[in-house]
This record gives C-alpha cells, sequence and structure tokens, in this order.
C-alpha cells in the first residue's frame, strides 16, 4: 500500500477516535487511537524508507507519536519524536517536536519517584522554560503555591457550608485545619508534596476531618475547568459566588503557555494514582461564562483598558485604575474576584469589563498587562 | 457570494464525512449562540483580498447540540477551523484539504490533488474567537504570526485565518 493510503487510513481511525474521546467514550477511543497508530507509524517509517522527504518525513512521524500519546503508548512516542528530532525537520515542525517531548516528560515527572503521599496529600508539578530540573524562578513558584492555597481555603469553605467570605481573614479554625504545608521540592521538573492542616497527621477537630474530600473535590474541580466542562462545575459548585471566584483562581493556577506549560496534580485513592494535568493555558479559560446576558450587551459597553491598580476600598469592593493619557477609572469588583484583584496590586493589568456609568466599569476579568 | 455551510461535509476533497459533521456542528452551535441567521447572516473576510459573504446552513441548532458542545472554547477552535477550511478553499488555488494528528485534534494542512503527502503544502493555522472586536482578531492575527516566525529558511508557508462569531468577520491571509 502506497504511504498516503495507509496515513489516509490512520487518519480515518484518529478521526473516529477523537468522535468517541469527545463523547466521553474513552476505552472505545484509546482502541481506535492504538489503531490509528500502528497505521501512522507504519507510513512513517514507509515514507523514510523511501526517502520520500521533508517535511513528510517529520509530519507523519509527529502525527504517530501524538497518536501513541493518546493511546499512553509513551515508549514508542519518545522513540519517534526522536527519531523526527534526528532527521532534518523544518525549524516549525522541530519546534513542535520538542514541545510534544516536553509533554511527554512531563508524565514522567507526576510519578510519586520514591515519595509516597497519603490521602490527605497531594503533588503539586510545575514545568515550563521558566522550570528547570529542580530549580524554578521564584516568583513563579510562590504565586501558584499562593494561589493554590486561596483555592484550597475558598474549598473548604464552601464544604463546610460558609458564605462566600467577601472581605476579612479565613477563620482560624479553617485554617488551623486546612492550611498547605509544603515539602522540600523535588527535581522533577519542580515538584512538592503538599499536605492540608498540619506538620504531622494530626487528630482533626470534630466536623473539620473531611480534608480528604476537599482535596477531591478540589482536584475534581480543576480537572473539570481544564476540560472546559463548565456546565459539570456548575453542577458541583452551586453557588455563584464560589463559582466565579474557582474558575478564575484556576485562571491563575494555569499554566501561560510561555513561562509555565504545565502544572500537574497527583492524589492516591484508594492505592491508585490520580492525577491531573493541567495543560489548558489561562487565556483559553472563559471567564465570561458566569456572565450569560453578555451575549445580549451592547457592544459598546464594553471595555479593555491597560493601566496602574493603585487604589482599593475593600468595603465597597472598588479600586482605581490609572490609564495613561485618559485618567483614572473606578473599577467595582464584583464577589468572587476580589482574591484576584488583590494580586496585582501596584501592577501593570489589561482589565476587561463593561461600563456601569462614564468612567465606572464592572469588572469581568484581569490579566497582567 | 453564498457560502453554505454544508459545503464542509458533503464533499470536500482530503475531509472525510465524519470529521466534516463534526465541525459542521461546531459551527453551527458558534453562530447559533449569537442568534444569527440560518437563512443568511453577513460573513466578512478580509485581510489578502476583501469578500463579502452570505453564510447559509441547516438550523439544527436544539438542546441536545447545545449540551454536546458545552465547552465554548472546543467549539469555537473547531467552528472557526470549519470557515477558515471553507474561505481558504475559495480563496486561494489549492484544493484539498490534508490532517496530521497533533495531540488534541489535527492540523490542517491545504494543497493540490497530485502533490506527494505534506509537501509543497501550506499549514492552515485557524484561530476563534467567540465575540470579539475587529481590533480582537487583528491582534489574535498578530500572535499568531508571531508565533510561527522562524528564523530558518526551510520555512513552511502558512495560510492564517482568524474567525469570529458575534458579527462574523475573518482575518484571512498568507503568512509574509
Amino acid at each position: 500500500m502506497k504511504v498516503q493510503e495507509i496515513h489516509n487510513r490512520a487518519i480515518e481511525f484518529a478521526d473516529l477516535a477523537f468522535m468517541k474521546k469527545f463523547n466521553g467514550l474513552v476505552d472505545e477511543a484509546k482502541e481506535l487511537f492504538l489503531q490509528a497508530f500502528k497505521l501512522e507509524r507504519e507510513a512513517a517509517y514507509a515514507a523514510k524508507e523511501q526517502n520520500i522527504g521533508e517535511p513528510t518525513i517529520s509530519v507523519l512521524l509527529k502525527s504517530a507519536a501524538s497518536l501513541a500519546i493518546n493511546c499512553d503508548n509513551y515508549i514508542d512516542a519518545e522513540k519517534l519524536i526522536c527519531l523526527a528530532l534526528y532527521g532534518d525537520p523544518p525549524s516549525e515542525i522541530a519546534e513542535e517536536l520538542r514541545n510534544l517531548l516536553e509533554e511527554l516528560y512531563f508524565q514522567r515527572h507526576l510519578q510519586f519517584q520514591g515519595i509516597s503521599i497519603c490521602t490527605t496529600e497531594l503533588q503539586l508539578v510545575i514545568a515550563g522554560r521558566g522550570v528547570g530540573y529542580g530549580m524554578a524562578k521564584s516568583n513563579l513558584v510562590f504565586d501558584k503555591l499562593n494561589i493554590f492555597e486561596k483555592l484550597t481555603l475558598r474549598t473548604a469553605e464552601r464544604r463546610l457550608g460558609k458564605p462566600f467570605r467577601s472581605n476579612g481573614d479565613v477563620a482560624k479554625v479553617i485554617k488551623m485545619n486546612f492550611q498547605p504545608y509544603l515539602s522540600v521540592p523535588r527535581a522533577a521538573s519542580l515538584a512538592f508534596t503538599i499536605r492540608f492542616g498540619g506538620v504531622s497527621q494530626q487528630t482533626k477537630l470534630e466536623g473539620f476531618d473531611n480534608s480528604v474530600e476537599v482535596i477531591e473535590d478540589l482536584v475534581n474541580n480543576i480537572s473539570l475547568v481544564n476540560l472546559g466542562e463548565y456546565e459539570s462545575l456548575r453542577g458541583n459548585i452551586k453557588d455563584e459566588v464560589y463559582f466565579r471566584n474557582f474558575i478564575s483562581l484556576s485562571k491563575e493556577l494555569a499554566p501561560d503557555g510561555e513561562e509555565i506549560n504545565l502544572v500537574g496534580l497527583s492524589i492516591v485513592r484508594n492505592g491508585e494514582q490520580k492525577d491531573v494535568q493541567f495543560t489548558r493555558i489561562r487565556s483559553e479559560i472563559q471567564t465570561n461564562i458566569f456572565e450569560e446576558s453578555n451575549i445580549k450587551t451592547n457592544q459598546d459597553q464594553h471595555i479593555e483598558l491597560i493601566g496602574h491598580l493603585f487604589a482599593a476600598n475593600e468595603e465597597q469592593n472598588n479600586i482605581r485604575l490609572k490609564v495613561e493619557k485618559e485618567g483614572n477609572y473606578s473599577i467595582t469588583v464584583p464577589d468572587g474576584l476580589n482574591d484576584i484583584v488583590k494580586k496585582y496590586w501596584g501592577e501593570q493589568v489589561r482589565i476587561k469589563g463593561t461600563f456601569l456609568k462614564p468612567r465606572v466599569i464592572k469588572l469581568s476579568d484581569i490579566d497582567p498587562g | 457570494m453564498t457560502l453554505d455551510i454544508k459545503e464542509i461535509y458533503q464533499g470536500l476533497p482530503g475531509l472525510s464525512k465524519v470529521s466534516g459533521n463534526h465541525l459542521y456542528e461546531s459551527c453551527v452551535v458558534c453562530l447559533s449562540r449569537h442568534k444569527h441567521n440560518s437563512d443568511g447572516t453577513y460573513f466578512s473576510v478580509y485581510g489578502d483580498k476583501k469578500i463579502n459573504l452570505m453564510l447559509v446552513w441547516d438550523n439544527i441548532f436544539d438542546e441536545q447540540l447545545d449540551r454536546t458542545w458545552a465547552d465554548q472554547f472546543y467549539a469555537t477552535e473547531h467552528g472557526a477551523v470549519c470557515l477558515a477550511i471553507l474561505i481558504a478553499l475559495k480563496m486561494t488555488n489549492y484544493t484539498i484539504i490534508e490532517k496530521s494528528a497533533r495531540k488534541n485534534g489535527f492540523d490542517y494542512w491545504l494543497g493540490e490533488k497530485d502533490d506527494i503527502l505534506f509537501q509543497k503544502k501550506a499549514r492552515l493555522e485557524v484561530s476563534g474567537i467567540f465575540k470579539g472586536t475587529e481590533k480582537d482578531v487583528n491582534k489574535r492575527y498578530k500572535i499568531k504570526v508571531i508565533q510561527t516566525n522562524q528564523s530558518d529558511l526551510l520555512k513552511i508557508p502558512a495560510y492564517i485565518g482568524i474567525v469570529e462569531f458575534s458579527n462574523p468577520i475573518a482575518n484571512f491571509g498568507i503568512k509574509k
């Protein structure tokens, strides 16, 4: 059979596999991915043997490696990527191959590698250009850990039935029982064990013994954000303010696609490791889903501004933005977004929102400027 | 000029009906969520050439389709691929679509029927915006150009298509 024909058959199987995956039929999808992978690898090897030339060979090898990853065949994927890089791929394809290899190695970093964690612990792994093997830019690490702590404490408060706390500190008893504690970092790209509620497995106060459920809830909901399954997430977090807060904090935890490509979370349940690879980059996380009326809103009412965040009135949930050559704007921060705004205090930011009146904007999204 | 979105699965060379239907559904979902008219919605394409199209499609949007395509980001990206492929075949001399797998889907290539697989082909790089402005579209276009700009001489030609759905427009052109 010709290379083209084998490739076409591989793509037919891949089409069906992605369809099954889209419909949540994971096992059936993997079977089809396996068949697609075998055919695409055959096409790639045939193209190489017949010396068809570039970019055909590297594109087919990359395609076969991607299909191998989709059926969890990481060893073959690694071999195919290396084989493609060993050839003479065009620079664009070479760059994509390196990115794929990086993702593949992240899988390996997620393994505990001799470390055992218990049900009240979680492994957090970050990887990307800003993270070397066992070393990372300090601000990247502190930022992710800080956001992770906020997510944990908000999840604990929600699960304990507390109304959303718009201002003030976390209750002492909650902090005592759910405060994350950090292990020494491990080189993997950079991994931490995070334990909830204490430096040792201490006895919990009555009603506060559910840190296992809090961790599981947190990891499951982050997985839903990663998959873009906001309706399921809304089912898990019924309170609109907590829902908005969770999405906006998850967006801050998400990789930026530049310095951090991957954030991994691993827990152990019933003796088995459960991983969530948070790969959806922050710009792909929708913050407008909790503003359904947006679609009906007049386009002119939407605004995007870059400016300096300089003053805040916590009681009124209000901040000020200084925009060069335009002056100051008053920004109203809806409940749930205040955790994020604090992070950008005194910094250059890009905000999105809608005009409530001239120079008064209701915030819907905030990013570094 | 009318652009019937159904063309995507009614005989596009190089694209299976299964795959074409998936892209068609995502595009219909994006347009329908903005309440656009399936009997005719203006679609302005600019960039290398300016062309005004009238989009038509079968009104298949219902609750089930809405639930199936709950992930708006995924729907937007696929819907954009659908329109970008149709634009590419209308506005370039390429006649077929080829696909290679990537981790979460496919890369799309434009080519001639009798060329060798992926050779003398152009990459089609697409991005979608569910709700934005022309400024957002142009900004995304520039980002795509920078992202794919390589200093190497072995460049693969690429067409870039950025599609916006709220007031349907597309910036479509070859990467220079």
